[in-house]
């Protein structure tokens, strides 16, 4: 039996991974008994469970999203994605005049998307900036407070998805690191 | 159960976390009197004051007997809003207790340095625009928040332990708005260009389409005086057919049935009738979007002419978070509708149009008292914030502010009869926002803080000014008028000076495009003097100023508590009864009478008491039965709030602590 890892590895703090393997447990159950006690385990929804990591570098939420079957989990990502590109959209201004029509994220705010599709999983990921509230759509300089990795990591071996926010300083790289070391361990 | 494994992270640090995230903590005090959970119901545009919309005196006449309650068992008295005097800045003050010079929301569409004015870059109504927390981040941490229909508050800020439900105009997800079809015509197309709507409309609120033989149904026969058409519902095609049905005494009427597949009918309608709630899959960005609709015809004839309201369910799972917050909400209660009409308003160019705005106020207004019980059963919220726009749509509407207060200048135009029967419509519509406080203030515990307030009032629109055919006929603005559209495309790079909503001029004698710099030097202020004199001199036929007062960018700060770069070169408030518009016409006329009879705007509020708002609070430690004797303002409230939450905010807060109203100061 396969194991499904989704790895964040901070690099300035002292990381320890833990792996083991839980066949008869629920994803909950084994995601619960076993994150770190830096993370805040959210009460459990009917899409998922969510886990919050926070630090003084990366603000980590991760959503163990519950859905039956591939196409449900592809759906779901699809919406979520979507949902969050529309922030980022050309659209109909609030209080519309006949020269206030539009809102347009500048180009250099918008968020840049990486697809990573390999033999263990496949990452859907939208590369932006956040409010200091850590809000994405900040699309104006003095707004930005962190850089924010919003996304999907699809396992495919369990069928397992996860939603990612990723949280970090505009001084740090843990982001970037975050990424790279996404992984389905066998 | 799925077996699965799983290897996590753990992080061991070697040093301790700071949480970077914090904002409020409880305040050491010996005082018990305190209240652990918040129920703030903040209706958009709920005009109180003491002459007109005199609330309380109504309430003790027993008309709004939920708010009366709230008066015996609390504090209450008037709220002064911040300029400028509309929704954007003043739920943000509400929310933050502070002035848009910090909050950094002073207005909708917000433009800055180095971008297009034609393009904001900042949207009043999305969270990402605020530069500090709103309340529910405040006090919310560990704790159970709903936010409904809550301007601000998307994209969501809170992902655990919260239901945040279509925050209006947040830019976030499946915002799927009511759409009408109309007939096409020459002359309804000139009647909206004069009435500056054409450009609007083209953002497809409105949609004109013509009848089309070819969308005749398969297994009709050719009929003398049927039409046919099709109606495009975000992706949905809806086919109609305009034909005569008979009444008794060898009479007809005019009717449209509705068909998605030209074969089963969904309604048949005569004027003014409205079909059930059809389940549908709607197209938004690419994804399918369960959701339902509501037809309505507004009218039909003379001739080929119809005109149909659309209704879509605001709620879906894409505009909600979590997603499963929207099938748990309509399995409750149903589809929503969070208001009637757009904005703009398009529900105000036939009499017949105001018979389905009411029916969409009604709607709107039952699926918010009905909301009320359901979240509160289902999520027991311990932060419960919660909006409605329906007051400001109907305040703001043709239909009834011109006519109900007298000063306003088509005060006289309507019968007292007819004003009586208007008044009863805006009372109906109080008294539903009663219901609505009567639910909230039941489903409250012992240990919750009740508040009631509204972010501004409405006061009568008497004139619309053009300013910009003002700059134009000054030779500021240099445009063309599109031929094909009688669009004026404005060029940037040789206009000096535009007025852009909601109160900002634009200044530059080099020019506002491609993109606008802020301007300096001494030909800059030459102009920008210019200009104010320009605007101090401008004067409707009757003589009357419209200009209230000019501020410079650099003083926006210290006089009217804005920000400098969220701002134009000039501020301009304007006096009570008019409002300021964007549009350039052919007949650069400046001042115009609108459809519209109410607004809010860019007033300052202080000495206008039709915008004005209510404040009623109910909770430990909160005088009872106590009229705050003065008015108090908008940035108050939260501080307030705060005091009885015995919260401290980490930010400094920019409003006042109401200490009389408190048992024990």
């Amino acid at each position: 039996m396969k194991s499904l890892l989704l790895a964040s590895r901070i690099p300035i703090l002292l990381f320890v991974l833990l792996s083991s393997v839980y066949g008869k447990q629920s994803q909950d159950e084994a995601a619960e008994q076993h994150l770190g006690q830096d993370f805040v385990r959210s009460p459990t929804s009917q899409t998922g469970r969510v886990f919050e990591h926070r630090s003084l570098e990366a603000n980590i939420r991760i959503k163990l999203i519950r859905a039956s079957g591939q196409d449900a989990l592809q759906a779901y990502s699809d919406d979520r994605l979507a949902m969050y590109r529309s922030v980022f959209e050309s659209k109909r201004v609030d209080y519309p005049g006949q020269y206030s029509r539009v809102i347009e994220c500048p180009e250099k705010f918008q968020p840049k998307f990486v697809e990573i599709d390999n033999e263990e999983f496949n990452a859907k990921i939208f590369l932006g900036f956040a409010n200091k509230n850590k809000v994405s759509g900040a699309c104006v300089a003095d707004l930005i407070s962190y850089r924010h990795i919003y996304g999907f990591v699809y396992c495919k071996a369990k069928v397992v998805l996860y939603e990612l926010d990723h949280f970090s300083t505009m001084d740090s790289n843990t982001g970037d690191r975050f990424i790279k070391s996404l992984t389905c361990l066998p | 159960m799925q077996k699965t494994n799983i290897i996590t992270s753990a992080f061991l640090l070697i040093s301790s976390f700071i949480c970077i995230n914090v904002i409020a903590q409880p305040v050491t005090t010996s005082d018990q009197q305190v209240s652990t959970k918040l129920s703030w119901f903040i209706p958009d545009g709920f005009r109180a004051d003491p002459d007109l919309f005199d609330i309380f005196t109504w309430a003790n006449e027993g008309k709004l007997p939920n708010i009366k309650r709230m008066m015996d068992a609390g504090s209450y008295g008037y709220s002064i809003p911040v300029f400028p005097s509309h929704t954007p800045a003043n739920f943000a003050a509400l929310l933050t207790g502070m002035y848009p010079k910090s909050n950094g929301v002073p207005d909708g569409p917000m433009r800055i340095e180095g971008q297009p004015l034609e393009k904001s870059a900042i949207g009043g109504f999305s969270s990402s625009a605020r530069r500090v927390p709103a309340v529910w981040s405040d006090v919310g941490t560990n704790k159970q928040v709903v936010l409904l229909s809550m301007p601000g508050s998307t994209p969501p800020e809170l992902k655990s332990n919260a239901v945040t439900i279509r925050g209006r105009w947040g830019g976030w997800g499946a915002d799927t708005h009511s759409i009408v079809f109309e007939r096409e015509s020459l002359a309804q197309r000139t009647k909206l260009a004069k009435n500056s709507r054409l450009f609007m409309q083209g953002m497809e609120l409105t949609r004109f389409i013509k009848p089309d033989p070819s969308f005749m149904w398969p297994s009709g026969k050719t009929v003398k005086g049927e039409h046919f058409a099709k109606l495009d519902v975000y992706g949905v095609d809806i086919y109609m057919r305009l034909h005569k049905q008979s009444l008794s005494g060898n009479r007809q009427t005019s009717v449209i049935s509705f068909s998605r597949d030209k074969s089963i009918i969904d309604a048949t309608l005569g004027a003014s009738q409205w079909s059930q709630w059809i389940p549908t899959t709607v197209n938004w960005n690419g994804r399918k979007v369960l959701t339902n609709m509501r037809l309505n015809v507004i009218a039909t004839g003379p001739g080929d002419f119809f005109r149909v309201r659309v209704l879509i369910d605001n709620l879906n799972s894409m505009i909600v978070e979590p997603p499963e917050a929207a099938a748990e909400l309509q399995a409750d209660i149903g589809p929503m509708v969070d208001f009637p009409d757009n904005f703009p308003p398009q529900l105000v160019f036939y009499p017949s149009d105001k018979n389905t705005f009411l029916a969409e106020s009604r709607m709107s207004l039952d699926w918010h008292k009905m909301a009320v019980d359901s979240l509160t059963k289902r999520y027991k919220p311990d932060i419960f914030i919660h909006d409605i726009y329906t007051p400001n749509q109907m305040l703001t509407s043709r239909w009834w502010m011109g006519y109900i207060d007298p000063t306003s200048s088509r005060y006289s135009d309507v019968s007292k009869s007819t004003r009586r029967r208007l008044w009863e419509e805006v009372m109906e519509m109080y008294k539903s926002i009663d219901a609505i406080v009567g639910k909230t203030f039941d489903a409250a515990d012992k240990d919750t803080l009740v508040v009631f307030s509204s972010d501004h009032g409405v006061i009568p629109l008497n004139s619309s000014v053009q300013i910009n055919n003002f700059f134009a006929k000054k030779g500021w603005i240099k445009y063309q008028i599109n031929p094909a559209t009688g669009e004026p495309i404005i060029d940037w790079e040789n206009t000096r000076v535009f007025f852009l909503k909601m109160s900002n001029v634009y200044i530059n004698p080099r020019g506002l495009g491609p993109k606008y710099q802020r301007g300096s030097g001494t030909e800059y202020e030459e102009l920008r003097d210019q200009v104010i004199e320009g605007l101090q001199s401008l004067k409707d036929e009757k003589g009357v100023h419209p200009l209230e007062k000019a501020v410079k960018w650099e003083d926006v700060e210290s006089v009217l508590k804005l920000p400098p770069d969220r701002t134009g070169d000039i501020v301009i408030a304007n006096k009570a009864g008019y409002g300021w518009a964007e549009d350039i016409t052919a007949d650069q006329q400046v001042f115009v009478v609108p459809l519209e009879t109410g607004y809010k705007q860019a007033v300052f509020a202080d000495g206008v008491k039709g915008l004005w708002a209510p404040f009623i609070i109910v909770g430990k430690g909160i005088r009872k039965n106590f009229k705050i004797p003065q008015p108090i303002r908008h940035v108050d409230q939260l501080p307030t709030i705060f005091r009885a939450m015995n919260v401290e905010s980490t930010r400094k807060l920019e409003g006042n602590v109401i200490d009389e109203i408190f048992v024990t100061r």
